[in-house]
């Protein structure tokens, strides 16, 4: 019971520190000043275009690693799982040495389209991408394993063809997952830091997302950065309050 | 019940491993302190640790000082914490412990002097100038200020930092406006000359001494003496220090000839 | 036409092959008819079902449905949604995020209606099996016959050419499965095409069923109606069903040699391998040798009593492991007890004998 008190306090501390320190009267003030708003605005269309891109690409992957029979699976699995454990500075540096303009496919990219990831604020959809989408696969993936597939069987004796069957039936099944592996991950590439900073640099307007603005005002007007972690927070709780159903009602 | 047991089970786990620890380093000091009694160099009587938080264009060459200040004090040992200057004077108002703070620049010692944490007067022990790096081979053809403004993404400290200070002023006494949206701002020189050797900025303005220590991995482009600025680095004790004859002792190796003679070294130029 | 059955398929379960499955099945279910495969659990019964819709391949032989094959390898395998066979499964398998109605308009919607037709469909189908008032209901809000109700729809709304019943009535309770049954029946007889009904519930086969399929060992063992099956059980598990005792021996005149070495005495002169079938209310049960005209009877060891409502069920051991059964009056006077010596006999004119 104590352990557990304690744990809790551990948690709420920071918080209630953070709160404390807001300057109430000034906040609106900091928060409606343009850089605020640009690096909110950069960060709401950056994260939502990272989970955008995890659920098209992650769903596939996710069917195929939870049902697909194909060799070396477990190691496919790690792969896509490493940027949850990789330190996302370490992801940064593996994206620069695999896009950066001197790299061999970022030098492609550039010289035949004219494409350049780093300093780009697809840099950075792309650096959250990165990180966030195997929170997105491994939700949905668990969700599909866990599936009952004689549903799946069902509906293909009714006539229904694999695509059929996978929008019909799989996907609708596995709705709350997805919807909940989307929001894991949006919130993941909301707070991403390292990996973006890295890889695509932290220019005002650009690549300067809210935590990258949060760490800047540090130095310069720490009301600010109060301000803009406190819109990070509000955020993590609106996601925490939507998951309720599948984190904090569980008994 | 099941799941109670087993964290009371990891509770007691820590717990050893971390009493296990703290014994460690106790005899750790233990034995470090008969050694003392045991060698008693006449040459030193200090023993203890400082922690120093320097600016980060001062890593290597305060790490060999370090080195040469151990050396001579076998019982002390120094800690570093390397940031941008304004970042450590943040942490350090926010109550960080440190025994030692070298900033890059006069700006942020003031404000920790005007917060009343420094102890007696800072000292200036070194100065250093600022200059363009490009990739190897300079394949942006950067050959002056004013090619800044056009060659692409430019690498810069944050406003804040002193190295970012510099390079405004820099800019500025030039002419030369480079658009926001043109420049990623690194967090202290090292992430800001990252930028051009592992990233794709195209040029950063950073200090001579980081140039050089960057080798081969970046070309320099001198800026001319006339707009140039001169950086001062000033070293002070801190009043909360609770080791303050060891800092005093590292301050004085800073400024001593051997240190100084490091410091030459490695490109810095000696306060006048 | 019907539906052909003459394959063979080992399926291996759990990770280590603990449970293997060996198949290997003939068996042809006439068209317009119920075909009931009944067997003890575990034995393959859902297995040949799934092979019939294809989600298991067949390893060799075939599959053939109204003269089209569906599977014979190594060249044919039709995929299960190009099969055109219904089926509904024991947990019914509605589907949980769509409503009765659209549960059962996924079939016609899937084989090329609109969705607006594909209701209209539904929605016939749903009166057709009495539950048209639950059309707009989630299949959790439905009690277990409705969902079974809606799972037939389902099934039939997509008008399969054939209908697979994987254990029906199984998980409904008492109550619930006679009216589910009952109405099973009235809709099965409309149903042009061959039924296959699989169950452990002798009483399911003898309502639904017009023929039926003993499965063991992962063979057909008998087939024919229900009575013609249980009048001439060939296996244990037949025999254990109508609760017979069924013995196999070898027959020279009027003497049975049995198979554990038993000599048996029968009324009509037989020859060669056949099996004989003793009722247990035939076998007679004494303290002493009995006098008279029993021409069988021998000393044996009760193994067991078996107390059943006013009767006692009485399992004897060796030479002739058979079941007796008594009143319970007869067994309170014999005073039996586990492991006593006891006289049996049995009249030469209570056993029936056919060939083997």
């Amino acid at each position: 019971m104590a352990a557990a008190t304690l744990t809790v306090a551990f948690f709420v501390a920071p918080l209630v520190g953070l709160l404390q320190r807001v300057d109430w009267s000034g906040l609106s003030g900091e928060l409606s000043s343009p850089q605020a708003w640009d690096a909110l605005r950069l960060s709401l269309i950056c994260s939502a275009s990272a989970t955008v891109l995890a659920i098209l690409f992650g769903t596939p992957l996710a069917w195929l690693l939870a049902r697909g029979d194909l060799p070396g699976r477990a190691v496919i699995r790690s792969l896509v799982l490493l940027p949850m454990v990789l330190p996302p500075v370490v992801g940064g540096v593996a994206l620069l040495s695999a896009f950066s303009l001197r790299s061999p496919i970022g030098g492609w990219l550039n010289d035949t389209f004219g494409i350049q990831l780093t300093f780009s604020s697809a840099g950075v959809v792309m650096a959250e991408a990165f990180v966030a989408m195997p929170f997105f696969v491994i939700t949905v993936e668990g969700a599909l394993r866990g599936m009952d597939s004689r549903f799946e069987e069902a509906a293909a004796s009714l006539g229904a063809g694999r695509l059929t069957v996978f929008r019909r039936v799989t996907l609708p099944m596995v709705a709350p997952s997805v919807v909940a592996g989307a929001v894991l991950a949006w919130a993941r590439a909301l707070g991403e830091f390292g990996a973006t900073i890295t890889f695509a640099g932290n220019i005002a307007g650009r690549t300067r997302t809210l935590p990258l603005a949060v760490y800047l005002a540090l130095e310069t007007n720490q009301q600010g950065a109060i301000a803009l972690s406190i819109v990070l927070l509000v955020v993590s709780l609106v996601v925490l309050v939507s998951l309720r159903d599948r984190w904090l009602m569980r008994t | 019940m099941r799941t109670k047991q087993t964290l009371i089970r990891w509770t007691l786990v820590t717990v050893a491993a971390l009493t296990m620890l703290v014994g460690c380093s106790d005899s750790a000091d233990k034995t470090s302190g008969s050694d003392d009694a045991a060698r008693a160099t006449p040459r030193s009587e200090l023993k203890g640790t400082v922690v120093v938080s320097a600016a980060t264009s001062l890593t290597e060459v305060f790490t060999e000082i370090a080195d040469q200040f151990t050396a001579a004090n076998p019982d002390v040992d120094v800690e570093f914490n390397f940031d941008s200057s304004s970042t450590l004077a943040t942490q350090i108002i926010e109550g960080a412990p440190a025994d030692v703070y070298a900033s890059a620049d006069e700006a942020n010692m003031t404000k920790l002097t005007d917060a009343g944490v420094i102890a007696g007067k800072p000292a200036i022990f070194a100065e250093n100038e600022l200059v363009i790096v490009t990739k190897p081979g300079n394949p942006s053809g950067i050959d002056n200020l004013s090619d800044l403004a056009t060659a692409g993404v430019i690498s810069l400290c944050g406003e804040e930092v002193p190295c970012g200070r510099y390079a405004a002023q820099i800019l500025e006494k030039a002419g030369v406006a480079i658009s926001e949206a043109n420049v990623t701002r690194g967090q202290n020189v090292g992430a800001t000359l990252a930028a051009v050797t592992e990233g794709d900025a195209a040029a950063a303005i950073v200090y001579v001494t980081d140039a050089r220590s960057a080798g081969d991995q970046v070309e320099a482009v001198p800026v001319p003496a006339e707009v140039n600025v001169t950086a001062t680095y000033p070293i002070g004790v801190l009043e909360s220090s609770e080791a303050s004859d060891v800092a005093e002792a590292f301050m004085a190796h800073v400024l001593s000839d051997e240190g100084q003679a490091v410091l030459s070294r490695y490109g810095f130029l000696l306060p006048r | 036409m019907s539906l052909d059955l003459d394959f063979a398929l080992v399926l291996e379960k759990g990770p280590r092959s603990v449970q293997r499955l060996d198949l290997s099945i003939r068996l042809v279910a006439p068209e317009g008819e119920v075909t009931a495969l009944l067997g003890p659990n575990g034995v393959g019964k859902t297995t040949v079902l799934r092979a019939i819709a294809g989600t298991l391949a067949v390893d060799s032989g075939s599959i053939e449905l109204e003269g089209r094959l569906l599977d014979r390898p190594p060249d044919v395998f039709v995929v299960p949604e190009r099969r055109h066979i219904g089926i509904v499964h024991q947990d019914h398998l509605l589907f949980p995020h769509l409503n009765a109605l659209d549960n059962v308009a996924f079939g016609p919607r899937a084989r090329g209606l609109t969705s607006r037709q594909a209701r209209e469909t539904a929605r016939g189908y749903l009166e057709r099996v009495g539950v048209g008032h639950l059309a707009a209901s989630r299949p959790r809000t439905l009690s277990g016959g409705q969902a079974q109700r809606v799972a037939l729809a389902r099934a039939l709304a997509s008008e399969p050419r054939a209908l697979l019943l994987d254990e029906p009535l199984a998980a409904l309770d008492a109550g619930t499965r006679v009216e589910v049954r009952r109405d099973l029946l009235r809709y099965l007889a409309d149903f042009a095409g061959p039924t296959l009904l699989v169950t452990h519930d002798p009483v399911d086969a003898l309502a639904l069923a017009d023929n039926v399929a003993i499965i063991e060992d992962g063979r057909v063992s008998q087939t024919g109606t229900l009575a013609e099956v249980t009048s001439r059980p060939r296996s244990r598990y037949v025999a254990d069903l109508i609760g017979t005792n069924l013995v196999a021996g070898t027959a020279s005149g009027s003497t049975v040699t049995t198979e554990s070495g038993a000599m048996l005495t029968i009324a009509e002169p037989r020859s060669g391998a056949l099996f004989v079938t003793i009722a247990p209310a035939a076998v007679s049960l004494h303290r002493r040798e009995p006098e008279g005209s029993p021409r069988n009877r021998w000393e044996t060891t009760v193994a067991h009593l078996d107390p059943l409502g006013d009767r006692v069920r009485v399992q004897l051991d060796s030479p002739l492991r058979l079941v007796a059964e008594i009143t319970g009056a007869g067994a309170a006077e014999l005073d039996l007890r586990e492991g006593d010596r006891v006289w049996a006999s049995v009249k030469a004119t209570e056993i029936t004998t056919y060939p083997r």
